[in-house]
């Protein structure tokens, strides 16, 4: 016959020993407060007896409940979204620390997320990223972008960068390189016309464009009205005039002490022009050169854009 | 291992009173899809220039902004501002 009660009055001290305990003699029926925590010995729960034994009841004490997990927790995994919520609108809402010092946080100002360390950060603040000073604190012109041993390596932009200011004229939004064919010109009409090389590239910075070039034609063609060297990638600024250099010159019939000159002021080309001594520039027609030209030349402009 | 050259005009702007129309060809060599290496090359077309060696769409472009009023502005600009 089953024990159904067992009066305790009647049991001294360590009579009952765990041998005597068969498997499955105690059973759930524990009531509340009967086991005095103060007589469990460390350690004498271990983990794998409580498998399950914490279900989802514990979600109903922690709306009501701070849980301060006590035990540390290694790589948890979550088979849905984890979710943690303060019940302001701004403040940190994790923090990270390490030895017991604040190292990160994680917060809201205004529904921007704001995380960083404790000493720089970053805002996600509508379609802005902006610095921080760790926490919420947005700073100016205080946080670097990378440093001289710790470089980001590429940086793409769609726009543009303000260097040194905000205004529009601090504003570099363009530069790229390539190449160009340069062409000499009549001012009224080409024609014909053979070339050995023609060669030119170009750099451009903002609206700042640099060109060199090599061109040597063999045959200089119909060349009716100013002289001058055409096909450059930008058109040029007519607020911006600008002076080339020549480097290298075939086949010009100059006067005496005089020099070839490139002045570029408007269009896709500069004009070619002599000057020397006292005399003024003079720009240069078909009949002052020879059949067979070469010029080399770098030139710095302002385009329009 | 396929290598394939893509010649596109990626970029057409209409520069300045006169119309200027830039035209940026990019050259891309590519690798299986993959970029190897691009450059750019640049012309301009001028009002009242021939532009019937263009792609369709440059032609396009100029016909529509290279006006004979534009043209006639251009030429003046030119002839009015020539080295003497």
């Amino acid at each position: 016959m089953a024990i159904s009660k067992i009066n305790t009055s009647s049991l001294t001290d360590n009579s009952v020993t765990a041998g005597k305990i068969v498997a499955g003699a105690v059973d759930a029926d524990i009531a509340a407060g009967s086991i005095d925590t103060a007589q469990l010995a460390n350690d004498a729960v271990t983990a794998d007896k409580l498998a399950n034994a914490i279900n989802t009841t514990i979600a109903a004490k922690a709306t009501n409940t701070a849980v301060a997990l006590k035990a540390p927790i290694a790589s948890p995994s979550f088979t849905a979204k984890a979710t943690i919520s303060i019940a302001s609108a701004n403040g940190d809402i994790l923090d990270f620390r390490s030895n017991g010092s604040d190292v990160g946080t994680i917060g809201t100002l205004g529904g921007a997320t704001y995380f960083g360390s404790e000493d720089s950060g970053i805002m996600f603040n509508g379609v802005n990223q902006n610095p921080t000073s760790g926490g919420s604190t947005r700073v100016d012109n205080t946080n670097d972008l990378g440093a001289a041993s710790y470089r980001y390596k590429n940086i793409y932009l769609g726009g543009g960068a303000f260097i040194g200011g905000t205004g529009t004229a601090n504003k570099l939004d363009d530069y790229e390189t390539g190449s160009w064919t340069p062409v000499y010109q009549g001012a009224g009409g080409t024609s014909g016309g053979a070339y050995g090389a023609q060669e030119g590239t170009y750099t451009k910075i903002g609206q700042l464009v640099h060109l060199q070039a090599y061109v040597n034609a063999t045959n200089k063609g119909t060349l009716a009205g100013s002289l001058k060297i055409g096909g450059f990638p930008f058109t040029v600024n007519p607020t911006n005039q600008s002076a080339g250099a020549i480097g290298y010159q075939i086949g010009y019939n100059l006067g005496s002490g005089h020099n070839l000159a490139l002045w570029a002021y408007s269009g896709d080309f500069a004009y070619l022009y002599q000057a020397g001594g006292s005399s003024n520039s003079a720009g240069l027609t078909t009949g002052d050169c020879d059949n067979a030209i070469i010029t080399a030349f770098s030139i710095t402009y302002h385009t329009n854009q | 291992m396929a290598l394939t050259k893509v010649i596109t005009q990626d970029k057409i702007e209409i520069v300045g009173e006169f119309k200027h129309v830039q035209v940026r060809t990019c050259t891309k060599v590519l690798e299986d899809g993959v970029e190897l290496s691009s450059g750019f090359f640049r012309h301009v077309i001028n009002a009242g220039d021939d532009y019937s060696a263009e792609s369709a769409e440059v032609q396009a472009i100029c016909s529509a902004v290279h006006t004979s009023a534009v043209v006639t502005a251009w030429a003046a600009h030119v002839a009015a501002s020539s080295p003497e």
